[in-house]
């Protein structure tokens, strides 16, 4: 029913349109039905764009190819969970995609706060509907998902590389994360338009910041696990600006999160914190662009493209919109608390935000300028890992040591006699554990082992603030597991954060293991001849051919050892698809989950004399990264548990403010008793 | 487009219009103002985060304090400071209290109630406390 998803789509713009233009009028004036009733048409708008993405839906999976779009992206013979995954296959399913989850966001965001913050609330819906009506109007006059053609017998199909099942899962990931991060900015915008700039916005998006950096910072790292796998040349990261497009909004989100605790705190660094979250959403639709306008390919496909002139338009719309607003609001916004010493928390974070947004902003660069170089000198460059690597370290190591000195500085004010009392058993475990590592052959790579010296240090302070905090709770009395539980059940988004950190000191150990310490052989083998790398021996045993629902198998068969001993077979080879008519690469692994190292088999060349050329590569503590993975959504489900004694505290302040009064009526303009100032 | 499309289409924008009409449907109440805050109340709502931020800052430096993070003699000047902080602005609240109790009893309304956040008479509000 392709007239019902357009129906749909066309009525979720009126009704977006409706609820900002209904909506910014009745937050104006203060008027009360009015605006409810543009908040209703946000839910109305959520539920017609659920109709327009289950009628793209229910046509993927029944391969309806009267639509253009699913003939484009599916085949009768690709397994159902492509079907369904290719609804974020291509760009307009992406586009729908993006609008369903805001518009649901947008509707939940404001059911979910209509306490919390009253004055910011009416700004936030007309704000949401404008994001959301720019989308509809892309999905309805720009790029529809909904155009019909006459029924050809069989689709083109799902491009091979993206049936994955990490593939299947990161898209929305990065969605989640992309929208999520717009609550945060529309409630900044929300409370600088109606002037209440106080500490209840960022309360009131905390959690909503938090989910969205979770989503996106995983579906990260399942592309990482998808490029690693289906990709094939044995790395895990390859700065490809697609990959840049979601590290740069992840970057300055992670800065925006530890700034906004001093604004909670000190009230300070209110001017920064609507810079961040701006910038934040800012590249969170720059990613879009990137991504979905083909500017990647050639500035000339940009120009080719449908979609690509508008988003920059709305790039162009939110960057100066936000940067005017937040001009024009600098004097509710000036700091009203000074930093009280170089040497506290507060300054930490404030070194670790200035680390953060230059990382992220020579990423940016490092994206950007090939573009620029195509459209001003008509020259196409390159900007390769290199330049990336030498950044990341260049910034990244600084946050990293930040990592770990920030927990043992208090907050106002330290002595650097308290913080060498402080950092004298972590520096201790850094030192030993570098020499340590040095003798035992890691000083081959500088870079890996500062880096291993630095994690040594980060992970130890993170241990030692457990340890002192639960040794203090059990001081009180209890048993030591109580002591710790109840530790990190009181304090959950400090020793959650703690958590978070360790996941990225295991990445970065898994990422110093695979660059500098991974060993690669390529060899022809014919049957029966074998190939040993680090310890391993692959002995070709023979060819072998299958078929799957979609394509052809063909697979190297090799017999492993390790160290002598018998370790079962590995296959790789390389699939041929029917529908999309192209080869793939599938790449043979073996984990040793003890070792937390993979055998990693390439077979991508099968001459007709029953030879393979097959490329060997063995990446130590590679796993270490995917198990960051998980610690990392573990210490986000931590921060993330609701603390209702946050809001309680919020409420409280509210109670308080009404029985100035002595009633309990609304807070409504005017009828507060006259006072004499 | 179907007969079905048609008038699956038509039910949608039905139900969607009787949502974004509902508002106007349930409530005949004469009052159709939005809960806002003027710039009295924003003042106070300062008044108020300044106090619990305060209190929230003085419970956390004990705990930076028993963990060795801050010296004695830092220990001490920062209590004193953060101790002049929250006075100030429950001395603040106080007299923001009084005031607003006069002109409520000129104007025939009832005394301000203190919460149990904020008592009256000056005292530190008794926060959980929250290491963070």
């Amino acid at each position: 029913m392709p007239g019902l998803g357009r129906a749909a789509l066309a009525l979720a713009l009126v009704l977006l349109v409706y609820a900002m233009v209904v909506g910014s009028y009745a937050a104006w004036k203060g008027r009360r039905r009015l605006l409810e009733s543009a908040q209703s048409a946000l839910i109305a708008a959520a539920a017609a764009t659920a109709v327009a993405a289950a009628v793209l839906f229910l046509a993927l999976a029944f391969t309806d190819f009267s639509l253009r779009y699913v003939w484009e992206q599916t085949s009768r013979d690709l397994p159902l969970i492509y079907r369904v995954s290719s609804l974020w296959g291509g760009q307009e399913g992406s586009l729908l995609l993006w609008m369903l989850v805001l518009t649901i966001t947008a509707a939940a965001a404001i059911a979910l706060n209509r306490k919390l913050v009253t004055n910011v609330l009416p700004w936030a819906t007309p704000i949401f509907a404008g994001i959301a009506a720019f989308f509809a109007i892309v999905l309805v006059f720009v790029s529809t998902p909904f155009a019909t053609q006459a029924i050809p017998p069989d689709g083109l199909g799902l491009n091979p590389s993206l049936q994955n099942v990490y593939m299947a899962a990161h898209p929305p990931l990065l969605y989640l994360g992309y929208v999520g991060l717009t609550v945060p900015f529309v409630f900044a915008m929300a409370a600088l338009v109606s002037r209440h700039v106080d500490e209840r916005w960022i309360v009131a998006t905390r959690r909503w910041t938090l989910f969205a950096w979770t989503s996106l910072g995983f579906g990260i790292l399942l592309g990482a696990k998808w490029a690693y796998e289906e990709v094939g040349w044995g790395g895990w990261y390859a700065w490809d600006p697609v990959e840049n497009a979601a590290l740069m909004p992840w970057l300055v989100a992670t800065a925006f999160l530890h700034s906004v605790m001093i604004q909670e705190k000190k009230n300070m660094l209110r001017v920064w914190n609507v810079i961040l979250i701006s910038l934040t959403f800012s590249l969170a639709l720059f990613g879009t662009f990137l991504t979905r306008s083909g500017v990647l390919n050639s500035i000339h496909s940009f120009a080719e493209s449908s979609i690509g002139s508008w988003f920059l338009g709305a790039i162009a719309v939110v960057t100066i919109g936000s940067a005017l607003l937040i001009i024009s609001r600098l004097p509710e916004l000036r700091a009203r608390a000074k930093l009280e010493s170089m040497l506290s928390r507060e300054a930490a974070f404030l070194y670790n935000n200035l680390f953060l947004v230059a990382l992220a902003l020579t990423v940016l660069w490092g994206v950007v300028w090939p573009l620029v170089s195509e459209a001003v000198r008509g020259v196409a460059v390159t900007v390769g890992a290199p330049y990336y690597d030498f950044f990341a370290i260049v910034f990244g190591l600084p946050i990293v040591l930040l990592m770990g000195i920030a927990p043992l500085i208090a907050w106002r004010r330290s002595s650097w006699r308290s913080l060498r009392r402080q950092v004298v058993a972590p520096v201790g475990v850094a030192i030993v554990v570098g020499v340590l590592l040095a003798l035992g052959g890691a000083a081959s790579s500088v870079p890996a082992l500062v880096g291993y010296t630095f994690s040594a240090f980060v992970l130890s302070a993170i241990i030692l603030e457990f340890a002192r905090g639960t040794r203090a709770r059990h001081s009180k009395g209890g048993s030591w597991p109580g002591a710790f539980t109840g530790l990190v059940a009181r304090n959950r988004r400090r020793y959650g954060g703690y958590v978070v950190h360790a996941s990225i000191m295991l990445l970065l150990i898994g990422a110093a293991g695979v660059g500098a310490f991974s060993s690669s052989k390529l060899v022809q083998l014919s049957p029966g001849e074998a190939v040993a790398v680090k310890g391993y021996t692959l002995t070709f045993q023979g060819i072998e051919q299958g078929h799957t629902q979609n394509a052809t198998e063909v697979r190297a068969r090799f017999a492993v050892s390790r160290d002598g001993n018998e370790a079962g077979t590995i296959s790789a080879g390389r699939n041929r698809y029917f529908a999309e008519d192209q080869t793939s690469n599938e790449i043979g692994l073996r984990t040793d989950w003890l070792r937390g190292e993979d055998l990693f088999v390439i077979a991508d060349r099968f001459d007709p004399d029953g030879t393979v050329f097959v490329q060997v590569i063995v990446n130590p503590l590679v796993n270490l990264i995917w198990l960051a993975g998980i610690i990392f959504v573990l210490g986000s489900l931590i921060t993330l548990w609701p603390d209702a004694r946050e809001q309680r505290r919020i409420a409280e302040r509210l109670e308080a403010l009404a029985a100035f009064r002595g009633g309990t009526g609304p807070l409504v303009e005017g009828s507060v008793a006259p006072t004499t100032r | 487009m179907g007969i079905a499309a048609i008038a699956l289409a038509a039910l949608l924008g039905f139900i969607c219009i009787l949502i974004v009409a509902w508002p106007y449907l349930r409530s005949h109440e004469a009052d159709d103002t939005l809960d806002q805050l003027d710039a009295i109340q924003r003042h106070r709502l300062d008044l108020l985060e300044a106090r619990d931020r305060a209190i929230t800052a003085l419970q956390e430096l004990e705990v930076d304090h028993r963990e060795g993070k801050v010296s004695d003699s830092d220990c001490r000047t920062l209590v004193n400071q953060l101790r002049r902080e929250a006075a100030g602005a429950i001395a603040a609240i106080d007299a923001e209290r009084e005031e607003a109790d006069d002109c409520a009893s000129e104007a025939g309304f009832p005394p301000s109630e203190a919460t149990e956040s904020e008592p009256a008479n000056g005292s530190v509000a008794p926060l959980e406390p929250d290491e963070d």
